[in-house]
């Protein structure tokens, strides 16, 4: 692949994730402006990965595989911010500049109710349910069984419904 | 609202970046791409040469390094992919046959499935010799090449043919000759032979089996019994022609046809012509059992169902019995029929090959569900 080939197929690759990628990091993070910037990042990291020949047979799974682990490293730099103090940044409404504000409440509103799951089962449920991973997928992805990831998912749910449920 | 699971679901759907930060960020992706160019010389297509030089660099002598320059100074497993299609007289055919075909060679497996890959190769052979032809571009040189390298081909399934006869194996052998002999293309060079021969006077020969005539057209001559391979009669004629300086000529074509006449004007037989007949001769004497008739093409075929498992029911076939007692055998001994996996695909990854292919499709994974 020549130059033009390989941005074309990336900027393509583009296209297709970018959306999936910042929900991906958003869910985890629960910031938007992180969100954002660590989506960059992804990309630009599978550019490097395209420029050093890396024998690419899923595109998609490397995209994730990179998320994912630039999202381990950004918590390890978080680690000493107490998690209180994570959780307010979340639900700050910060400068919406560009986002339409029932969208940016809609926002809120689904980190605020996802809130009670822990981290693995957020990234479980959305990845199964918005992005279509397989239960198989998830757990390579997470050096998880299937089954263990199954498990994670219908328990999650159970406490998500609970949860909405006495707030009614 | 979000009142239970069916719509935080849903919501989450929703969630993507607005517009102007989408566009931000691809405008700063494509600029970082510019930046951070692809290195020339294409990396990922050097993946594929490093691996294709490093199975047969061992074994190969000083044209590895040659044709392997030529490899990557071009568009990499690009070129090795082209070759494919590659004819003599092109750069890229000493790529297809120096490169490709040892490297698929490797994982042609062993015996049987070896020697029908080599008979594979020699089959390649003929069919470029004939599209050089119609192209009117077969120079000798380029023929007695091709068929100097079918030579070579089909004396290394002739090897392993006869071995595995030696052996007792019977169908191997019918499978490994089925490979060169029912190749259309093989056949249809065989028959325009033929055709051609037909019409020098020499073909008379075929009558009489003079003294002094070479000992596999004497062979040929015995297992023209039942069926009369085309193959044998061509074979004659064609060494009959070729003999004009090693033996007396027989009397018996002198007398038939217009003698001296018929020797002058009989064509040069192409060299490649000669080595097909005489590799089919040697094949079929591999499969010839017990001084036998060479087997009827039923029972080659039946044979071929049913694969080679069955010993017994393959020698009561070649034996004469009936087609159905052989079935009944068979079915006796209960074998599966199953057929050799082909085993001479490209030794490339399809995976890798889309890659380096010009392709620029966006990929799903095994098992996406759902797109975006």
């Amino acid at each position: 692949m020549d130059q033009d080939e390989a941005k074309d197929y990336f900027l393509q690759i583009y296209d297709t994730y970018a959306d999936a990628i910042f929900r991906f990091a958003l869910v985890k993070v629960s910031d938007r402006d992180v969100a954002a910037d660590l989506s960059q990042e992804v990309f630009m990291r599978f550019w490097q990965a395209l420029r050093e020949g890396t024998t690419l047979r899923n595109d998609r799974a490397l995209l994730y595989t990179i998320a994912r682990n630039l999202i381990i490293d950004w918590y390890r730099k978080k680690k000493d911010q107490s998690l209180d103090a994570l959780q307010e940044d979340g639900f700050d409404p910060r400068g919406a500049d560009e986002v339409p504000i029932l969208e940016h409440a809609q926002m809120q509103e689904v980190l605020k109710a996802l809130h009670v799951l822990d981290e693995a089962s957020r990234e479980a449920v959305l990845l199964r349910y918005v992005d279509g991973f397989s239960p198989a997928e998830i757990g390579a992805l997470r050096d998880e069984t299937a089954n263990a990831v199954s498990v994670r998912i219908s328990r999650a749910l159970a406490k998500v419904r609970t949860h909405l449920h006495a707030h009614d | 609202m979000i009142n239970d699971d069916k719509d935080l679901i849903a919501a989450m759907k929703q969630i993507r970046l607005s517009e102007a930060a989408r566009e931000r960020m691809r405008a700063n992706l494509s600029a970082y791409a510019d930046m951070h160019a692809m290195p020339s010389g294409n990396f990922r297509d050097f993946e594929v040469v490093g691996f294709v030089l490093s199975v047969f660099a061992r074994s190969r002598p000083i044209f590895a390094g040659a044709f392997a320059v030529v490899l990557i100074a071009s568009t990499g497993a690009g070129a090795a992919l082209a070759a494919e299609q590659a004819i003599p007289g092109e750069v890229l055919y000493g790529v297809k046959v120096h490169v490709n075909e040892p490297v698929a060679s490797v994982f042609a497996g062993s015996g049987e499935a070896k020697a029908r890959y080599h008979a594979k190769l020699a089959v390649r052979r003929v069919e470029e010799a004939q599209l050089l032809e119609e192209k009117g571009v077969l120079t000798p040189e380029l023929e007695t090449d091709l068929a100097e390298r079918f030579e070579a081909e089909t004396m290394k399934a002739v090897e392993v043919a006869e071995k595995l006869a030696d052996a007792g194996d019977i169908s191997a052998p019918i499978a490994i000759r089925a490979e060169l002999a029912e190749n259309p293309v093989v056949e249809r060079f065989v028959a325009a032979a033929v055709a051609e021969d037909a019409t020098t006077a020499t073909l008379a020969v075929a009558d009489e089996v003079p003294e002094g005539m070479a000992p596999e057209v004497a062979t040929m001559k015995r297992a023209e019994g039942g069926n009369e391979p085309v193959e044998a009669r061509a074979m004659m004629a064609t060494m009959a022609a070729s003999d004009t300086e090693a033996t007396e000529p027989p009397e018996g074509a002198l007398k038939k046809a217009a003698p001296e006449q018929a020797m002058l004007e009989a064509p040069q037989p192409s060299a490649l012509r000669v080595r097909v007949l005489r590799a089919l001769a040697l094949l079929d004497k591999s499969v010839d059992v017990e001084g036998s008739t060479a087997p009827a093409p039923e029972a080659v075929a039946a044979v071929q169902i049913a694969r080679p498992k069955n010993q017994t029911a393959s020698r009561a076939l070649l034996t004469g019995a009936s087609v159905s007692q052989a079935a009944r055998e068979f079915m006796l001994a209960s074998t599966t029929a199953s057929s050799t996996p082909d085993r001479t695909s490209p030794a490339f990854d399809p995976a890798l090959l889309k890659q380096v292919g010009r392709e620029v499709t966006p990929l799903t994974s095994e098992g996406d569900a759902s797109s975006e």
